[in-house]
């Protein structure tokens, strides 16, 4: 259902948008009347408006070939009238021109536009409706567990490096399992937010995300540290992320 | 509450969080085993780091603002910095990863500005404003665009947390950023990996470059000899690579005669020479005060117009037949100067056909020779009609909609470019969006409207992309972007509210040392703000006019400092004598009056009627407000997609100044549009480097006190390098052609005439907002983006996006991240330092 009404928007986008087009790109057999202007420069010398761009066949012009009304015609009756002549194929000669001033009037499209925007606004609130309900999706990892898991790696890690013979070990090691870390449980956290939003709202979101990230940062700089050799700086990032972690599982509930 | 806290609690009663000392800690936990060394000694900001950070961002910055007048784009510097700067403190043996993030924060923002400065600044020469360091007004627009930088980089900082911790946007360059400062130590394959992407990337683009450098072509004597393109000539294949038309390799050719018989055509000399002496007339006119011999100069112009209408151009531009007159005449241009020699004809911006260096196009890679039944090409392979397939691979695109055969209006063209593959593919999913977005407006709605007959019938299948996406997406795009950014931050407040209530707390208590505190950026914001306020309050009491509109001739002299200029809707129009303001006050009559003003483009703006002050103060609030909200629209866009839509808000912008101040203050305009320009294009760079520091461990208040700074060295290199290529160049020029700024001009002129079509604005924001009602409130966002945005380039991204999403699918995400990125990331530094190489070499050339 979600996925018909994602359709359904994409549809009222596109009609949205060619009935937008179709309040500057003006049909030529409305009456005549309409296609006045008070603005003088929009309009012609007998207060008619002028057209922003060419219209018309191509027709021979000074050796070359141009529209047959160039851009700023004025489009009085005469003008129309030639424009809106019924050709053979049953079709206008010009069914359109381009002019540079917005009228509700002469806006062909104006109810389309309207029922695409409404039925726009139910679909968008059909869509939050049906969103979340905060259950995890199939074959998508749970946030507790993913914390949890986060957290006893990194714990696990800081309790083991005082055992591990040599400097240059521990660095190995810390590259490779917080490396491990970021690829698995943190990336799985971090896909979780429409589940987190479900069951904590946006301001809860919010202030987990905020201790998850603190701690997710002292993870990436205990790696860098290792990466770049600073055992000492790599181990003070390891044992100041997990307070932290345990404090995103506090605030997950 | 203790700051060494035992129980291992590190936030403190209001959720921030407390730093601990490791030592500390690890001796209370009392682990087992060997004694552990304590951290320390990490360098991040050295002085070696800064530096290093400023010298590469002026190198960028100045070969980026000549590129980008040229050519109409910039190119992000974060990928290039950070490999520049890599590879050098690795030479120096030193260099750590948060030390090379912070040369690239640095030099990127020292860099970043160009794109905000030749967006706008240009279009005052466009405007026929004179651009001089010895004027107050480049200063001014100076002071705002380093106002600009300080307010785009303080506003951006309290959102980190919003962006990065919260929202996670994905930031993809400065993922790949990440990727390249972390490869070292993820493992020599992953770094081969790297290598590979850059090696692929910069194969891919470098043709795209090299096609930019162009040298004049050779002609043979048997060319000049028989008058035609002779067969296997360069010339010849110019024509075969569809770079230069027959007309233009004739004109070439006759180019090539005169230089071989020191002769060159008559009329093209006269016409040359009255050209030349009006230029002179025209500049010593503006000096003279005596009527009489003003008079007599008036009189001599008049001739000289009739002389070079007797004798028309015949497709040789004016630059081509004054230089053929100081050539012919043995003129001197300039006093002690030689007089040019045959030779200095031989010049591409006079006109002489040009050749790239290399390019796709020398591949001549044609679509399929397509004939109806009486033989004739069908029109859809055949759009410039000159009787032969036209190119499927031009110098930076591939045709793939017509080599399947669609019509030419659906635009299926994909753009060279291994930077947006990689930065698509970064982005993955989400990024899919921006790309059935521009499926929508380009592959579906303009055709739709095109085949429904509702365009004007001169526009052909291969100029609907373009002309569509000026007359209907541009406007449309960005009304989405508004709206859905507008939506974007309603839906945030929440995060908002809580990353604030963070650094709050962490600002209250001091103990959250790794974030920047709200007071250094109240206190910076308000320094930004009050340059602002002063630079509007010093522009707004300028003249709007720079040539004296009594003197004449019209548009030649100019209007003098030391005359009191006259107010007209609260816009100040200046004059060159004090004789010329009184015949304006006292001899012309109100029609003479109002056509000047009419000429102006002075209409009343909304405070027109207000004190000048008071006006320039609420200008320049509105100013800092809004470039906070497009701050955080760039903010979005960049972290959401990688595409930033900086010509779009610039435009906005001088439509709000021009619609508040009035229609007549353009460099208002110009000075609130370079400011906000600038500020946008800082706060994407700022998020980009925060997000690049949050993968690599950086401190975010380093890096925040870094970039500010150094952050006012962009706008000043930026603005210098302007002046100068506006000194030696003509902007606007077939050379020089400053694009962006000359769609900002379209755009002042269109306020001015009261032709922009604000419904399509509106239309669009209605939709954006709405699009953010469902389940995503960024939509609007992204499908504005898409609509708003060239095809050829969403195309490319999307490709990157779809690769992801396969690589995802077939071999999980963790392959993704682990092999695709650090390739995806390889493919933009692949483009990234080309681009730059190619670049420094153009400003090199000059």
């Amino acid at each position: 259902m979600k996925t018909l009404l994602g359709w359904i928007i994409w549809v009222c986008v596109g009609f949205g948008a060619i009935s937008a087009v179709t309040a500057y790109f003006v049909p030529t057999n409305l009456d005549p009347d309409l296609y006045t202007s008070n603005s003088s420069e929009k309009s012609g010398e007998h207060g008619y408006l002028l057209i922003s761009s060419a219209a018309g066949p191509m027709v021979p012009h000074d050796g070359k070939t141009a529209p047959q009304w160039p851009e700023g015609t004025e489009l009085t009756p005469q003008v129309l009238g030639a424009m809106s002549a019924v050709q053979e194929d049953g079709e206008p000669l010009v069914k359109r021109v381009h002019v540079g001033e917005f009228s509700w009037g002469r806006w062909s499209h104006k109810y389309w536009f309207i029922g695409s925007v409404v039925l726009l606004t139910l679909c968008g609130l059909g869509q939050r409706a049906l969103s979340g309900g905060g259950a995890v999706k199939k074959g998508s990892a749970d946030p507790s567990e993913s914390i949890a898991g986060a957290l006893a790696d990194v714990a696990a890690l800081r309790d083991e490096l005082p055992t591990i013979h040599s400097d240059r070990a521990r660095l190995e090691e810390i590259v490779a399992r917080l490396g491990e870390l970021q690829q698995t449980h943190l990336a799985a956290f971090a896909e979780t937010r429409d589940v987190l939003i479900s069951r904590h709202g946006m301001g809860g979101f919010a202030r987990i995300m905020d201790a998850f990230a603190g701690a997710e940062r002292k993870v990436n700089r205990a790696w860098s540290a290792a990466a770049d050799g600073l055992l000492g700086e790599s181990i003070d990032n390891i044992e100041m992320a997990v307070p932290m972690f345990e404090e995103t599982k506090r605030r997950l509930g | 509450m203790s700051d060494h806290p035992t129980d291992g609690q590190p936030f403190d009663q209001e959720g921030s969080f407390r730093e601990t000392d490791g030592e500390i800690r690890r001796e209370e936990a009392g682990h087992a085993g060997a004694a552990l060394p304590t951290g320390g000694g990490y360098r991040e900001v050295t002085i070696l780091a800064v530096v290093l950070g400023v010298l590469i961002g002026v190198v960028m910055n100045a070969s980026i603002t000549y590129a980008g007048l040229k050519i109409g784009f910039t190119i992000g510097g974060s990928a290039i910095a950070a490999v520049l700067g890599f590879g050098i403190l690795k030479i120096l043996r030193r260099g750590t990863i948060v030390e090379t993030n912070i040369v690239q924060t640095v030099a990127s923002a020292v860099n970043t500005s160009n794109a905000g400065v030749i967006f706008t600044v240009p279009v005052l020469i466009l405007l026929g404003f004179s651009l001089d360091w010895k004027d107050a007004n480049f200063w001014l627009l100076t002071l705002a665009s380093v106002a600009g930088a300080i307010m785009g980089t303080v506003f951006i900082i309290p959102l980190r947390k919003q962006m990065i911790d919260i929202d996670r946007l994905r930031f993809p360059t400065a993922t790949g950023v990440a990727t390249i400062l972390k490869s070292p130590g993820a493992g020599i394959q992953k770094f081969l990996v790297l290598i590979a992407g850059v090696v692929i990337g910069a194969a891919v683009y470098l043709p795209v470059a090299l096609s930019s450098v162009v040298d004049p072509v050779a002609v043979t004597d048997a060319e000049i000899a028989n008058g035609e393109v002779g067969p296997g000539t360069s010339l010849a294949a110019l024509i075969e690579q569809g770079r230069i038309t027959k007309d233009d390799a004739a004109h070439t050719i006759a180019m090539a005669s005169w230089v071989r018989d020191h002769k060159a055509p008559e009329d093209l000399v006269t016409r040359g020479a009255a050209l030349y002496e009006k230029g002179g007339l025209l500049h010593k006119v503006s000096t003279l005060a005596d009527e009489s011999e003003r008079a007599a100069l008036l009189a001599r112009l008049d001739e000289l117009d009739i002389t070079i209408d007797a004798n028309p151009g015949r497709g040789f531009t004016d630059e081509m037949a004054i230089q053929l007159h100081l050539v012919a005449d043995k003129v001197a241009k300039a006093e002690g100067e030689a007089p040019p020699d045959w030779e200095s004809i031989r010049d591409v911006k006079l006109g002489w056909a040009k050749k790239p260096l290399i390019g796709y196009q020398n591949l001549n890679v044609r679509l399929p020779e397509n004939c109806d039944r009486q033989g004739h090409l069908r029109a859809m392979y055949d759009q410039d009609r000159n009787d032969r397939p036209d190119l499927a691979i031009t110098d930076s695109a591939i045709d793939v909609g017509r080599i399947l055969g669609i019509p030419g209006q659906f635009a299926l063209v994909f753009a060279i470019t291994p930077l947006s593959l990689g930065a698509g593919y970064i982005t993955g999913k989400p990024g899919l969006m921006v790309l059935v977005g521009g499926i929508l407006a380009y592959v579906i709605i303009n055709p739709i409207t095109y085949n429904l007959g509702w365009l004007p019938s001169e526009v052909t299948p291969g100029e609907l992309s373009e002309w569509a996406r000026g007359a209907i997406g541009k406007p449309l795009g960005i009304g989405m972007l508004l709206g859905g950014a507008m939506m974007g931050v309603v839906a945030a407040l929440p995060a908002i509210l809580a990353a604030f209530k963070s650094i709050a707390a962490g600002s209250k208590t001091g103990h959250d040392r790794d974030e920047m505190g709200l007071a250094p950026i109240i206190v910076v914001g308000i320094g930004g703000i009050a340059l602002l306020v002063l630079a509007a309050d010093l522009m707004t009491a300028r003249p709007i006019n720079s040539y004296c509109p009594v003197t004449l001739p019209s548009h030649t002299v100019k209007v003098s400092e030391g005359v009191d200029p006259v107010e007209v809707d609260g816009q100040l129009i200046g004059f060159a004598s004090e004789a010329a303001r009184d015949t304006w006050m006292n001899t012309w009559t109100e029609e003479q009056r109002q056509a000047v003003i009419d000429d102006l483009g002075v209409k009343p703006g909304w405070l027109s009627k207000m004190p000048h002050h008071v006006r320039a103060a609420i200008i320049a609030a509105v100013g800092a407000l809004w470039i906070w909200f497009a701050g955080v629209i760039i903010a979005q866009c960049t972290g959401m997609t990688d595409w930033s839509p900086i010509s779009g808000l610039a435009l906005v912008t001088v439509v709000l100044v021009m619609l508040l101040a009035g229609t007549g203050q353009v460099l208002a305009s110009v000075l609130l549009g370079v400011a906000l320009c600038t500020a946008i294009t800082l706060a994407a760079d700022m998020m980009q480097d925060l997000k690049t520091g949050y993968l690599v461990g950086g401190k975010p208040v380093k890096q925040q006190a870094t970039e500010l700074l150094v952050v006012g060295f962009g706008p000043v290199v930026s603005m210098l390098t302007v002046l100068l290529i506006a000194k030696t160049n003509t902007l606007g020029s077939v050379e020089v052609p400053a694009a962006q700024a000359d769609a900002l001009k379209s755009v002042i002129q269109g306020v001015q005439g009261g032709d922009l079509p604000y419904a399509l604005y509106g239309m669009g924001g209605l939709m954006g907002i709405l699009l953010g009602i469902g389940g995503f409130a960024g939509l609007g966002v992204l499908v504005g983006l898409s609509v708003y945005l060239p095809f050829i380039y969403i195309a490319t991204y999307g490709v990157g996006c779809v690769l992801n999403m396969f690589t995802t699918m077939s071999r999980g995400r963790r392959f993704t991240e682990e092999w695709g990125v650090p390739l995806a990331a390889g493919l933009i530094v692949g483009e990234a330092v080309p681009a730059l190489i190619v670049n420094i070499v153009i400003l090199g050339r000059g």
